[in-house]
């Protein structure tokens, strides 16, 4: 956080090596949430790069009363999110609480899609089959390691909402495992 | 709180010691929820494990090339440069062991230094006796000047970088 800090106050008296450095630092943590959101390598891509652009033209009213990290991930959560919603066939709602994990059927059972594939596998499918807000919740928990108020702050929803979701995201990862389990055991008998 | 919520609890060792004793109770008395840990435990592991997502390898050259000149660095540079501040410096320095240091050898003339400057130039004629009364005031006025115009370059520099962070 030090560093960051030092980095920023360089990047404001005009090195931009300085941002430069922080760009290398975070790229794939804004990548990852912008992917999350969008789901489509090249729009979350131009998603990421527009975040930091924006950061870098904010940075002077950065107050620094939250981590960088922070700040840094809630433009790229907004700009994803504004992409997401610009989508012509985006109608469906984000905050929408019945929206935790919903596996694609793709005319088989689940337990007959996944039981070939090792855990890690068949979580990364789930999160990829969740609807954004709920795979970046995850993605903000897990991979970038912001808290629950971090997360809150990020993505406006209350840290209560925040803890209430991540909860019911995680039993649904559960029990994706277990249908998998039971589908195991059912093939080997 | 839940059953169900204070195994995920446990699970990211964020219980209470009287949360701890709860659970871990239930554990020693329920086989399916030490099953059900297990699988908390596996997710949890794989959760905490997971990679970030690289985009590709012109991200940052892309970001970089794209960024509009903003901070521009020529603001922050000091006007006047090191050397002329050491050059100054020694200068002052030299004047004032000459004025302190060196033997009397004429007297003032006075009459055409101003009262400001009348200590400072008198004891400076009393120390370069040889040396022109009125030579020594633009010499004495050049060096005030320049360590005034040094004093407010670090000032307004301050005032830059303060709006800069701000």
């Amino acid at each position: 956080m030090e560093n960051d800090n030092l980095l920023i106050k360089k990047t404001l008296q005009g090195d931009r090596n300085a941002f430069g450095a922080l760009v290398g630092q975070y790229q794939d943590y804004v990548f990852s949430v912008t992917l999350k959101v969008l789901k489509n390598r090249e729009e979350a891509e131009e998603a990421a790069q527009d975040a930091f652009v924006k950061a870098y033209r904010a940075l002077a009213s950065f107050e620094q009363r939250s981590k960088f990290s922070t700040w840094l991930y809630q433009i790229a959560w907004r700009t994803a999110i504004d992409r997401y919603r610009s989508r012509p066939r985006a109608n469906h709602s984000l905050d929408d609480d019945q929206s935790y994990l919903q596996v694609a059927d793709h005319g088989a059972t689940p337990e007959q899609q996944i039981q070939q594939q090792n855990t890690r596998a068949l979580i990364e499918q789930a999160l990829g089959q969740m609807k954004p807000q709920d795979a970046t919740l995850l993605t903000l928990y897990y991979l970038n390691e912001q808290s629950v108020k971090e997360i809150a702050d990020i993505t406006g929803l209350t840290e209560s909402n925040v803890k209430v979701k991540l909860f019911r995201l995680r039993n649904s990862l559960k029990n994706v495992l277990t249908r998998n389990l039971r589908g195991e055991v059912k093939s080997l008998m | 709180m839940s059953t169900q919520e204070l195994l995920w609890k446990y699970a990211e060792g964020q219980c209470t010691p009287s949360e701890l004793l709860q659970i871990e109770k239930q554990l020693t008395d329920d086989l399916a929820l030490q099953k059900e840990l297990d699988q908390v435990l596996e997710l949890q592991s794989v959760l905490v494990s997971m990679e970030p997502d690289a985009p590709s390898m012109r991200f940052a050259q892309n970001v970089m090339d794209t960024l509009p000149a903003i901070y521009p660095s020529e603001v922050t540079e000091p006007l006047i440069s090191s050397i002329w501040k050491k050059i100054f410096w020694v200068a002052l320095g030299a004047l004032a062991a000459a004025i302190f240091f060196l033997p009397r050898s004429a007297q003032p003339s006075g009459d055409l230094l101003t009262p400001y400057l009348d200590p400072i130039a008198s004891g400076i004629s009393h120390a370069f006796g040889q040396v022109p009364t009125v030579t020594l005031q633009y010499f004495v006025l050049t060096l005030l000047s320049i360590g005034l115009l040094a004093l407010m370059d670090k000032f307004f520099l301050r005032k830059v970088r303060g709006l800069m962070l701000v």
